[in-house]
């Protein structure tokens, strides 16, 4: 019964480097972009679950990497990209939300010091619910494409093109 | 006569199933004219009746960083931007890059192509800013800026607007035209690639207009 229980306890461990739960919240993939070694600001994305039967409403981000965090979406208004700052996200039950390039973003200014792909930023979501969310994203290189399938498409001709640099190598999990 | 009593019955069916059957060709008809396009054709560049740019002069404390001559006798892709920008600017970027790297397996085509971000933002991106910035993504991307006045003349050429958008003093954002533009070697505006921008499109489509550049059709 005790290996199972260490495997088991070893599996729950690890997997909430990338899915961590807080009161039926589940945040999935959680990921920053590698930015420029001058970059002031870089965003993180993430999916968020809500599999309780209540909405949770997250209002804001805390990291010990970046002096300030704020959430933000990009829109296309006037013919220009734009970025609007939105104050509370909704996950209504069992719902779902996607931060995703392009659109809402976790907008993450002044880090402390430059990332690397790679590195890991803890990530500290808090709802307005009284409950909060820790969350670890890996710093990697990534366009616009996100987790969707035009993105695997891309990494994929990547991989197949590729010869030997992987510079440009978008990492999927 | 009973048959004449089934079989009535039986031919109104069938007239009543042509009709509907016509009905649906039609309505599928409409629907399918007035449905979206694709979401592929979304990303599709829109050609234009290639337009000579009126000369132009970007600068930064008095240092020329590109003008008219700079473009000519290569294509060039365009993409105005901003580093303090979290989202669009890094993700095109990255495509961009990625496109570059694609296009390296194109025999000739890099020879003549040309990656240019401009920044709209010379308050806080400077040359040595921007240099940084771009040389992560690849250092073969030119980069430049200019005052207001000089981004404005050539953005309105281009159809490119901005303008400072909401935020503090140190951390503002900047609302841009996120189209990557492409200029042909006669510095001729010749196409607009409008966002979302994928690498595997940016490709297909500029060497696509390449390719009927250099073969015009007859």
């Amino acid at each position: 019964m005790k290996p199972l229980f260490t495997v088991l306890a070893l599996f729950f461990l690890t997997s909430t480097t990338w899915a961590a739960s807080t009161h039926g919240i589940e945040a999935h993939d959680p990921w920053v972009r590698e930015a420029p070694p001058t970059a002031k600001v870089l965003a993180a994305y993430l999916q968020l679950h809500n599999h309780g039967d209540k909405t949770h409403t997250l209002v804001s981000v805390e990291s010990p990497a970046f002096k300030h965090i704020e959430l933000h979406r990009s829109e296309e208004k006037d013919g220009m990209a734009t970025m609007v700052r939105v104050t509370k996200i909704m996950i209504p039950a069992h719902g779902k939300i996607s931060f995703e390039p392009g659109s809402l973003h976790i907008m993450l200014i002044d880090p402390v010091a430059p990332l690397k792909a790679g590195n890991k930023v803890s990530l500290i979501l808090y709802f307005a619910e009284g409950s909060s969310l820790a969350v670890s994203a890996e710093v990697r290189r990534g366009g616009a494409a996100g987790m969707n399938h035009h993105g695997m498409d891309h990494s994929m001709e990547m991989h197949k093109e590729s010869h030997g640099d992987m510079k440009n190598h978008e990492h999927k999990h | 006569m009973p048959d004449t009593h089934t079989s009535k019955p039986w031919m109104k069916r069938i007239a009543v199933a042509l009709l509907l059957l016509v009905l649906g060709i039609v309505a599928g008809a409409l629907i399918s004219r007035n449905s979206p396009p694709p979401a592929d054709s979304g990303t599709a560049a829109q050609l234009l009746e290639p337009r000579a740019l009126q000369p132009f002069r970007l600068s930064y404390d008095g240092v020329p960083l590109l003008d008219n001559d700079d473009l000519r006798g290569k294509w060039s892709l365009l993409f105005f931007g901003y580093t303090h920008c979290p989202d669009v600017c890094p993700a095109t970027l990255a495509e961009l890059a990625r496109a570059y790297e694609l296009l390296a397996q194109e025999p000739g085509v890099l020879e003549d192509t040309q990656f240019i971000f401009i920044s709209v933002d010379p308050a806080r991106d400077t040359p040595e800013t921007l240099a940084a910035y771009t040389g992560y993504f690849n250092p073969a991307f030119i980069d430049a800026t200019g005052d207001h006045a000089q981004l404005t003349a050539l953005a309105r050429q281009l159809d490119i607007r901005f303008r400072r958008g909401t935020g503090s003093d140190e951390a503002y954002n900047v609302d841009h035209t996120s189209a990557i533009l492409l200029i042909d070697p006669q510095v001729r505006y010749h196409a607009r690639i409008k966002a979302p921008h994928h690498a595997q499109d940016i490709r297909r489509q500029y060497l696509e207009i390449r390719r009927q550049y250099q073969t015009p059709p007859s």
